[in-house]
């Protein structure tokens, strides 16, 4: 018994809106004991963050709190929901801590470092301030930060996204809490960081035997560090159980459908092949030579819809010019879906932008349908562009909100109207109904504003305006990345019977390896504007010929915690053999 | 929720509204239904109290029935501020996005002259006007507009520079709508509650402007008056306690300019919904 | 508007209305001065321009704005041709540029002195006055707003909100007014008319004659900042940040004192200097109506008297000096945010 480190029992969480309350926890219940590692996971809307926050009594006065929450003090357990604010601010820290999503802003920007993790443990003690400040760098060295007497002096701004979440972990780790509580605290970083962090937190948890109560939508992320799994949904929880339990054979149908609807990871033999390439190797990238050619089917003859021959693109920043991506070759063939893949910063936007003739090319060309975009000006410029689609990652921002559904989705129509001439209103709205359809949304949408639609609506509207004109290319730059996955999986499966039943060619852009993997037939890796590999998504994801391209490989995480296992371990073998993770 | 009840619901908009609408009833009906002398100077019935010889709010130092003055400056402060508002927010508006929607040079130029422009202080810019044109209504009108469109013009370059990198903008590009499309139908619908707020506000300001113009004498000539000179007139009075020639106009600018702000405030509740998850 | 008193951006559109912020983030803060510095230089061009416009805009041209109305044809023909008229407009400027530059604007002919002179005199009056205004109405608007923004929503913010509009609805010279019935004809506590002399030290001399304008100039700012500093306060009062701190354990007050407090003071530092010609205008108003002898008054008798190489050299030197006055507020903003500040190493 007296290993539990937090009991919550019967919590309801209701919040005061405008239009009424309403309720985000409905009365759940559970336990984290010493050293255990127990996971929340859930989609949004499930409760799962609210659950956390109201841990630390964190929640905002909106907010209607029942029944209790209670965190081991020493012997005794205090209940947080009747505990007054003045006695909260001992608990917090010293009992329990927390770790954030955001690292780019949960550090204050004017303070440095050293003082933030150092305010932490002068708190709770009654210590000299110049200890604080060495405890604070011996803390930021234990979380990884190299240099640490330097780095307490820096602020946030100087730090990467990956380094900026271990400073809040060190802050999280000052007083040796018990618990520590984890709010997707990697849903940010990029996948090489996220394994990363995930090793420091295991290693943290059993180094200290400290509990971690870790909040996460990604099963992945589950089965790489949990050692018991509470589904949420709807405010409750649905399923309970040891890791390998819950993601091997869930009991609950929701738990089944959240785990179906999550794209298959490479497999994880794949990863071994890679790696043990490269052991032979030994040297890594540089060795292995020049960017592949990309790699084309043999005696594909489809048409080349999109082409991008030696394209170097750059923006300005403040007056001096900033290269994003660099000699890029690419080819899309109709019928052929490409998926782009990179992580943030390596450049896979600017590209679809320039595909899209936003953007010039400082060096190369952009041929779109063997007509470079770039040159072409006036009205030979609209007919070419009548001829792609674009979908954006952001569902709200993609669709004006002025503008009724229907005027959205006609849009394209009104710009190049069809087969050279104008269509009447009642041929538009008979389009614009077929488009509807096709992709799911009942008719009568098209007479509603855009914020009447969840996120996964919206993007399927988008995708029906991208659609209208039938184009001959798709540019769809991180189409799903702001959903849930089980939407997701609905919008990427509208996705792909569309594009078997018109044809189109696409570029796929995204930085989710499981999408790319089982969306796309071929895919292009980019590395810091450059090309790294490209090939079948099958070859090219079973047998990376290049080291980074593995390491990536080997980053995402997989929903199974026996091959996660393995998968780690692979990971931490190439990392050995001179990955410069 | 339809934007009247958004508005209805923020109740100082709505008590802005109806001072606002007592106020325009006041300075066009009171005439008609309380006729006074406004032309003619009575020396004989000069600073009289209020209640005195029929005068509710008393006389000023030439005669004139103070209540019926009221009325009358009224006018010209309300319209001068409306119609000035409404240039400046013209102008500026234009300007703005102009500027944010070409950017580049274009943009850099036309915004160091808002720079400059801002720099002279208003006041100081309009007193040396009037120095240089005589001071009449019309003239009081384009003077201030041109003053005052300096403001709308950075905050509409703002909202055009915002509205510009938007998805759905960037998307109708990539369709290949042309410029002039992407402005009509996307840019300016999107801008065009900023501006009915910033408009309001505009008023406010052009009212208090006209005040201050007529308060330093270099307003509009008698016998047209306006809420700020009857102050200028009333403040000679004031170690005698004259308190009438000082309250009402004071206030009536005070109030009006009030009630502007809470219905610009109230409006943006209203605007601010656009976009929001319902 | 840039109007007088009048700042609407001000108590509202705080943000948008801002001039366009110069992000230094990534330049570094070298760069960033460069740039800014830049940017102020073309701003007084500008002005000049205006400023040069306005000269010939007057009736019967410069040689009589300057010679007054009184002059006869002979001697405006000599003034002409003794001061280049007769040359082309782009020569005539470029030679009014180069006297403004060496601090010749002319001779008042009201006063019988240089306008430098008679605005040397006077400026740093002007500048007590509306720096006093400044640092109480900043003393009052910061804990307001910081108040206000913690209390958010509750009947004290509310009513002070309304009070901010109202005050701000204040015509400067009315609430000079009613100040000057309570506090100096009913109550006698504070003199209605400010100090005079011709040195700040005769100025200071007098404190009780300064209670009265100096508080007249602070409620507009007050009504102003107060705003700005809530609404300031509130964005940082959302950010993860705060969220951090709190869950270290830090107190509310502390987190709000030590974290969140440096963080909106950084923006409502750079809309001083937006704000500076706002206060000039105002200072104007006050010194007419309390008859301190700044600038403003100053300005005011030369209009009374269309003494136009007073006018226009006064217009002139507050331009700069509110062109001059936001790029310190600018820089003193990018030196108290580290994000900027760190390409000074």
């Amino acid at each position: 018994m007296s290993d539990v480190v937090l009991r919550i029992a019967d919590l309801n969480v209701t919040f005061d809106t405008d239009s009424g309350e309403v309720p985000a926890v409905r009365g759940i219940d559970l336990e984290v004991r010493r050293g255990r590692v127990v996971a929340l996971v859930g989609e949004s809307g499930s409760g799962k963050s609210v659950t956390s926050l109201s841990v630390l009594g964190l929640l905002p006065a909106t907010a209607r709190v029942s029944g209790s929450v209670e965190l081991a003090d020493g012997e005794a357990l205090r209940d947080v929901v009747s505990t007054p604010e003045e006695q909260l601010v001992d608990l917090r820290g010293r009992v329990a801590s927390m770790v954030f999503q955001e690292p780019m802003t949960a550090l204050n920007p004017t303070m440095t470092l050293g003082d933030q993790v150092a305010e932490a443990v002068l708190n709770h003690e009654r210590v000299p301030r110049a200890l604080a400040r060495e405890r604070a760098v011996e803390l930021l060295r234990s979380v990884g930060i190299p240099e640490p007497e330097r780095r307490a002096g820096q602020y946030p701004h100087e730090l990467s996204g990956g380094q900026r979440q271990r400073v809040v972990i060190a802050v999280a780790l000052a007083c040796e809490p018990r618990l520590i509580v984890a709010d997707e605290p990697t849903t940010a970083l990029d996948v090489t960081v996220q394994a990363g962090i995930l090793d420091l937190l295991r290693e943290l948890v059993a180094q200290h035997d400290t509990a971690l109560l870790l909040v996460t939508h990604n099963m992945g992320v589950v089965a790489d560090l949990a050692d018991e799994v509470a589904v949420m949904s709807g405010g409750r929880i649905v399923e309970h159980g040891p890791v390998e339990q819950v993601l091997l054979a869930p009991a609950h149908e929701y738990t089944r459908a959240l785990l179906d609807a999550v794209p298959a990871a490479p497999p994880a033999s794949t990863v071994s092949v890679g790696a043990g390439s490269v052991g032979a190797g030994s040297v890594g990238a540089a060795s292995v030579g020049a960017a592949a050619p990309p790699a084309e089917g043999p005696g594909d003859d489809r048409e080349i819809v999109l082409d991008l021959r030696g394209v170097s693109l750059e923006y300005r920043v403040q007056g001096r010019h900033v290269r994003a991506v660099e000699n890029l070759d690419l080819t899309v063939r109709a019928g052929e879906m490409l998926g782009l893949v990179g992580e943030s910063g390596s450049g896979k936007s600017t590209a679809g932008r320039a595909c899209l003739g936003l953007l010039a090319p400082s060096e190369g060309e952009v041929l779109l349908l063997g007509t470079s975009v770039a040159r072409a000006r006036g009205r030979a410029r609209r007919r070419l562009l009548a001829d792609v689609g674009v979908v954006f990652q952001d569902p709200g921002g993609s669709l004006d909100p002025r503008r009724l559904v229907g005027e959205s989705i006609a849009e394209p129509l009104a710009i190049h109207g069809r087969d050279g001439r104008r269509l009447s209103p009642a041929e538009k709205r008979a389009r614009v109904r077929e488009l509807l359809d096709a992709v799911r949304l009942p008719a009568g949408a098209e007479r509603r504003y855009p914020h009447e639609f969840s996120g996964g609506q919206r993007q399927r509207i988008g995708l029906a305006r991208a659609l209208a004109l039938r184009p001959r290319l798709l540019v769809a730059d991180e189409p799903t990345s702001a959903l849930d996955v089980s939407v997701q999986a609905e919008v990427l499966q509208v996705l792909r019977d569309l594009h078997a039943e018109l044809g189109f060619g696409c570029l796929f852009i995204s930085h989710d390896l499981g999408v790319v993997h089982e969306l796309t037939d071929r895919v292009a890796v980019l590395r810091s504007g450059r090309l790294v590999e490209s090939g079948a998504t099958a070859e090219v994801f079973s047998a990376p010929r290049e080291l980074y391209t593995a390491e990536l490989l080997a980053s995402v995480p997989t929903p199974d915690p026996v091959a996660q296992r393995e998968r780690r371990a692979a990971r931490l073998r190439l990392a050995g053999t001179g990955g410069d993770l | 929720m339809t934007g009247l009840r958004r508005f209805a619901r923020n109740r100082l908009a709505v008590v802005g509204a109806v001072a606002l609408a007592v106020l325009v009833l006041f300075v066009l009906v009171g005439p008609l239904v309380y006729p006074t002398e406004q032309v003619a100077t009575d020396l004989g019935a000069a600073n009289l109290p209020p209640g005195v010889d029929g005068h509710p709010l008393g006389t000023d130092a030439l005669g004139y029935d103070n209540l019926g003055r009221l009325t009358v400056a009224g006018r010209v402060s309300l319209l001068v501020g409306v119609l000035a508002g409404a240039l400046a927010t013209v102008v500026g508006t234009l300007w703005g996005a102009v500027a944010g929607y070409v950017g580049g040079v274009v943009d850099a130029v036309m915004m160091r002259v808002v720079d400059a422009g801002i720099a002279i202080p208003a006041i100081f810019l309009l007193l040396v006007l009037s120095t240089i044109v005589r001071p009449t209504v019309g003239m009081m009108i384009v003077v201030l507009g041109l003053v005052s469109w300096l403001v709308p013009a950075r905050l509409i370059r703002a909202e055009a520079l915002s509205v510009r990198t938007r998805d759905y903008v960037v998307a109708a590009r990539a369709m290949g709508a042309t410029h002039r499309r992407t402005v009509l139908t996307h840019v300016i619908p999107n801008t065009v509650g900023t501006v009915v707020v910033n408009a309001t506000f505009q008023v406010a300001d052009a009212i208090l402007l006209v005040a201050y113009i007529s308060f330093l004498g270099m307003g509009v000539q008698p016998p047209t008056t306006d809420w700020g000179a009857m102050l200028n007139d009333g403040i000679n009075y004031i170690y005698q306690g004259a308190w009438w020639l000082i309250l009402p106009p004071g206030l009536a600018i005070v109030i009006v300019v009030c009630a502007l702000n809470f219905v610009g405030d109230g409006l943006r509740d209203v605007v601010d919904v656009k976009g929001r998850t319902a | 508007m840039t109007t007088a008193i009048p700042a609407r951006s001000g108590a509202v559109e705080a943000g948008a209305a801002a001039p366009a912020p110069v992000r230094a983030a990534r330049g570094g803060f070298g760069r960033f001065l460069i740039r800014r510095v830049l940017q102020a230089l073309a701003v007084i061009l500008v002005v000049s321009v205006i400023v040069f416009a306005l000269l010939h805009a007057l009736p019967g041209g410069p040689a009589r704005g300057v010679l007054g109305q009184q002059a006869t044809p002979e001697q405006i023909a000599a003034f002409e041709a003794a001061n280049g008229l007769d040359q082309p407009v782009v020569l005539q400027y470029l030679s009014f540029l180069g006297r403004s530059l060496t601090g010749d604007l002319g001779e008042s002919y009201l006063l019988n002195q240089s306008v430098s002179d008679a605005i040397a005199l006077r400026l740093p009056k002007t500048l007590l006055l509306t720096g006093l205004s400044l640092v109480v109405a900043v003393l009052v608007a910061v804990p307001a707003g910081i108040y206000q923004a913690v209390r958010r929503n509750r009947a004290v913010d509310y009513w002070l909100s309304t009070l901010a509009i109202v005050a701000y609805s204040t015509p400067t010279f009315f609430l000079g007014m009613l100040l000057i019935l309570l506090l100096s004809q009913n109550a006698g506590l504070f003199p209605a008319a400010a100090p005079q002399g011709t040195g700040i030290a005769e100025v200071l001399a007098q404190p009780a004659g300064l209670v009265l304008p100096v508080l007249t100039g602070a409620v507009p700012i007050v009504a102003t900042f107060s705003r700005y500093m809530r609404s300031s306060t509130l964005d940082n009062l959302g950010e993860d940040y705060v969220r951090t701190a709190r869950a270290k354990g830090t107190a509310y007050r502390r987190v709000v004192l030590r974290h969140v407090l440096r963080n909106s003071l950084t923006p409502v530092v750079a809309m001083l200097g937006y704000y500076l010609p706002v206060m000039f205008g105002g200072a104007l108003v006050v010194e007419q109506l309390f008859n301190y002898p700044g600038m403003g008054l100053l300005f005011w008798s030369a209009a009374q008297s269309s003494d136009f190489p007073e006018l226009l050299g006064c217009v002139l030197v507050i331009s700069v000096a509110t062109v001059v006055g936001s790029l310190l507020a600018d820089l003193l903003q990018a030196l108290l945010d580290p994000r900027t500040r760190g390409g000074l190493r």
